[in-house]
């Protein structure tokens, strides 16, 4: 009597239903990732530019707060279009003016490269004219997203550096 | 008896790990915003210490430009605030608050008087901002400007000017 011994050969793999759960699963992941991935990537660009602005704010800050103070006569040019400020005694004055999208200093860039200056404007507030105060307003922009901008307004005095008696 | 060996992952296995992914995901996320937020922490300072600068440099200008002192009462309780007068608007200080500036901010300025003792010394100026009487030095004057906004963990920016007035004897 033959005995047909009927062997199951074990499968190996995956069903259908575990390869289609295994593939939305997988897509899930992949899509949280990428997005993680583009936040962070995007972030840190924003967050460079935001910096560039924010070293450029302080560094004009600086520069036109300390000369202003203490670097003598002050001659303001006040144009419709954009202002020049020079500050110092005749021969050695500084001045300060936007040239092709930067903020010059006797016509040298003070201004990063990434940013560009697109407003300069200085008004005097002071009622003596021997004691200037200036009321500096500057706009500028990341040069490659132009939606990054800053704006402030610096208002700085000149000081009494010689006392008449 | 073979106990059949399947390879693969357990829908409970992956549904956990999907969990556990999950968890740090929404981990790393407040870490973004809290960077996000020591940015915009560092441009309010900026800005805060511009208006402090703007305080300052404006109580300069107003004390240097005019000899008459007397015409800004001073005292810790008299808060002050720039103005811009005439048509060529040039700077004064006005007794009263300010409203919120740049949306945020609060600037107060005080003027309070110079204290000093038989020496010649400079001692505290009380908090009232009126010296002892026979302290007082006449020709000097303190501007405190103090600029505060409203954020957790944001300290109030302080500024002191020291300000005499030289006259001829």
């Amino acid at each position: 009597m033959k005995v047909n011994h009927k062997h199951k050969t074990p499968q190996s793999g995956f069903s259908l239903l575990e390869l289609l759960i295994g593939v939305v699963l997988s897509s899930m992941i992949f899509l949280a990732v990428t997005s993680l991935i583009t936040v962070l990537l995007t972030s840190n660009s924003r967050s460079k530019q935001l910096d560039e602005l924010e070293q450029t704010k302080n560094d004009l800050v600086q520069e036109l707060s300390n000369t202003t103070r203490w670097g003598g006569d002050i001659t303001l040019t006040d144009n419709a279009e954009q202002d020049s400020l020079k500050i110092g005694p005749v021969g050695i004055e500084k001045t300060y003016l936007i040239e092709n999208g930067a903020l010059t200093r006797n016509g040298i860039r003070i201004t990063s490269d990434q940013v560009t200056v697109t407003k300069f404007n200085v008004d005097e507030r002071s009622g003596v004219n021997s004691l200037s105060s200036l009321e500096i307003e500057i706009e500028m922009e990341n040069k490659g997203f132009k939606a990054i901008k800053d704006n402030f307004r610096i208002v700085v005095s000149k000081r009494i550096t010689q006392i008449s008696v | 008896m073979y106990r059949q060996k399947s390879s693969g992952f357990l829908i409970l296995e992956s549904l956990l790990a999907i969990v556990i992914f999950g968890i740090l995901i929404v981990s790393i996320f407040p870490t973004i915003n809290f960077m996000f937020k020591r940015m915009h922490r560092t441009k309010y300072d900026a800005q805060g210490s511009l208006l402090l600068q703007e305080g300052m440099e404006v109580a300069y200008n107003v004390f240097s430009a005019n000899s008459d002192w007397s015409l800004y009462p001073v005292g810790a309780d008299k808060i002050y605030k720039p103005i811009r007068i005439g048509a060529l608007e040039t700077w004064g200080l006005e007794l009263g608050n300010e409203g919120l500036l740049q949306t945020r901010f609060t600037r107060e300025i005080v003027i309070v008087e110079v204290c000093r003792n038989a020496a010649g010394e400079r001692i505290s100026t009380p908090l009232s901002g009126l010296c002892a009487p026979g302290t007082a030095d006449a020709s000097g004057r303190i501007v405190r400007t103090t600029v505060t906004w409203d954020e957790p963990g944001a300290k109030p920016l302080q500024a002191e000017l020291l300000l005499t007035k030289f006259t001829s004897s």
